[in-house]
């Protein structure tokens, strides 16, 4: 594929540094250790999500990224070499991208992350005129997918290249607008279930595209999937069937799997047992917790479960975290979550945390890669 | 005056989230002289109060409480042109948004709802709203208070930017600053430089109450 002079030296680069860090394994390996085979790493996964976050080093604007595959692999590949991290985040504006394709409006600025404004969807009956998506060539897919592929290209035998995109209940919302789409799950959950059924299709022809182009697994966030937007049985009558019908598609593609790390509120569930036994049954091999609401549950009871159905927990530092405390706060704090959470499960954790954003201070970023690399040493 | 309207099905509308019929209930209470401030107060609030404590005791959801702050908006909505008539004293005024980068309106839907069920006077200026809208909207209301909705993590930067630019713009010290939604607790107001928080729709009004009262201080 096309490069860019900065993308091959970023590239040269971060293999030099992988090749000269010491640790045993590269990201790759370490990836494939943990989610594919639930192993023992030689070190806990940095996994931290960063989107836009390292564009400050590259000179980029947020719209430069999510409109230019070229500017997008200049970003994540200038945060590897600068931080370290194990992650490829592959999706600056997951949730605009497929919206967009369907007319929904969208409020793009020069250096703020694109928002759906207005669902399209405004009566049910017009379901029936949208048309399947076409990855290869509608709206900025074509961006998320060079990205993918050129990653791949140039990094994809040390790093991890997943393909990132919105899960189907958050595109659903986008379509049809937030309050809508909640009210129908109380008013009209027959159109509702209708309209997840069309959005897992989508995704399932995103996430095929995504494969082909390098993916080597496939993440979905889909925030408004968390499982506190509904009740428990209105989230496995509507919820789950748009997420087994997506991983009876996909998953049998990637020893990875497919993942939707969307559960936020898990803490404010009744049974939480039963939600992660019902998650994973449907095939869920992350689950993703947010910190500091995660601290309010028994996090190694949940990783039992998870170990039990050779899936993973990432959790981690809260990203307020990052803007706030000092170098040496950062250390001890990932040092006591080891200790705490981590011991006995270092085969399904990914440890990192949910958001670095700008507020985010880079030499708490760095002292937390430190301190993972100290405390974090499996053997 | 006695009230002889009896507001029975009007609350049970609502609580079932039955907008067209809290509508045309709302209809029926006016032409039979009910002030619109008697029926925000009797039907609708007491119907939101009712959906609000079965939320607290995990009978009711999220989409029970959409539908019904969905419902009784349209009624309020419907209610404006008599409110702008009332004689009844407005506890505040509230601007209220979503933080930039962030198209989740429920919880903000729901709380705005609420807030103006409890006698504020709410502005409602929508999703993905920058510091600077917030501060402008503000500035040309009088707001007493911005109430800041923030459901996803990465945003949680803008509660602090919209602080940081009241302060600069010179008003800080004439509005509080309430914030709400999935990505925030009782430790963001610190972080942020906020001045309080509400866990949901009805918790945000008692906030909003002590917030007005910390003002006349």
């Amino acid at each position: 594929m096309k490069s860019t002079e900065l993308i091959d030296q970023l590239s040269e680069k971060l293999k030099d540094q992988v090749k000269n860090s010491g640790d045993y394994m590269t990201p790759l390996e370490r990836f494939h250790c943990v989610n594919t085979h639930n192993q023992v790493p030689d070190r806990l996964i940095c996994w931290a999500f960063y989107r836009e976050f390292p564009r400050y080093l590259v000179n980029h604007t947020v719209k430069d990224l999510e409109t230019s595959h070229f500017n997008q692999t200049e970003n994540y590949l200038a945060g590897l070499v600068e931080f370290g991290y194990d992650t490829i985040w592959t999706n600056v504006d997951l949730y605009s991208v497929t919206p967009e394709i369907y007319g929904c409006p969208i409020d793009m600025k020069e250096d703020a992350i694109s928002v759906p404004m207005k669902g399209v969807i405004r009566k049910p009956e017009q379901l029936k005129e949208l048309k399947n998506v076409n990855p290869e060539e509608d709206g900025r897919l074509p961006v998320v997918l060079n990205t993918v592929a050129l990653l791949r290209e140039k990094i994809g035998d040390i790093y991890p290249v997943i393909g990132h995109l919105s899960g189907p209940i958050s595109l659903a919302s986008s379509l049809r607008g937030a309050s809508k789409f909640v009210a129908d799950i109380k008013r009209n959950p027959e159109f509702l279930a209708e309209l997840l059924d069309f959005c897992a299709d989508q995704t399932i022809l995103i996430g095929k595209a995504l494969l082909d182009r390098g993916a080597i697994g496939i993440s979905m966030a889909d925030a408004t999937g968390s499982p506190n937007m509904c009740s428990p049985q209105q989230y496995r009558d509507l919820f789950l069937p748009a997420y087994k019908k997506i991983q009876k598609a996909l998953a049998h593609m990637t020893p990875v799997g497919v993942r939707w790390h969307s559960q936020s509120g898990i803490d404010e569930l009744d049974d939480i047992e039963t939600f992660v036994r019902e998650s994973c049954e449907a095939g869920n091999t992350v689950f993703h917790v947010a910190t500091p609401w995660s601290l309010n549950i028994d996090l190694r009871s949940v990783l039992e479960i998870l170990k039990s159905y050779n899936a993973c927990l990432w959790f981690g530092i809260a990203p307020a975290a990052f803007a706030t405390w000092t170098e040496e706060e950062m250390d001890a704090n990932v040092k006591g979550f080891i200790e705490k959470y981590a011991k006995g499960f270092e085969g399904n954790i990914l440890m990192g945390p949910n958001m670095l954003n700008d507020t985010t201070k880079p030499e708490l970023v760095k002292a937390w890669m430190k301190a993972m690399k100290t405390y974090g040493k499996c053997y | 005056m006695v009230s002889g309207y009896d507001y029975t099905q009007m609350i049970q509308m609502v609580v079932d989230g039955e907008g067209d019929d809290v509508l045309d209930l709302v209809d029926e209470a006016l032409e039979s002289g009910e002030s619109a401030d008697a029926i925000i107060e009797k039907g609708l609030v007491e119907g939101m109060k009712i959906v609000s404590d079965k939320y607290d005791k995990k009978e009711f959801f999220v989409p029970d409480l959409a539908a019904a702050a969905d419902a009784m908006s349209d009624a309020l909505d419907e209610l404006k042109p008599h409110l702008e008539q009332s004689t009844e004293e407005v506890k505040g005024t509230i601007v209220i948004g979503v933080v930039q980068e962030c198209s989740q309106e429920i919880g903000k839907n729901i709380v705005s709802a609420m807030l103006s069920g409890g006698g504020f006077r709410v502005h409602d200026i929508g999703i993905n709203v920058t510091p600077k809208e917030f501060i402008d909207k503000a500035k040309e209301v009088h707001a007493d208070i911005i109430a800041l909705g923030c459901p996803m993590l990465q945003t949680v930067k803008y509660i602090k930017e919209t602080v940081d630019l009241a302060v600069e713009e010179n008003i800080r010290d004439q509005v509080k600053f309430l914030i709400g939604g999935a990505s925030t607790n009782p430790g963001t107001v610190a972080d942020q430089g906020a001045d309080g928080w509400g866990k949901d729709g009805s918790e945000a009004v008692d906030v909003a109450l002590k917030l007005m009262e910390e003002l006349r201080k």
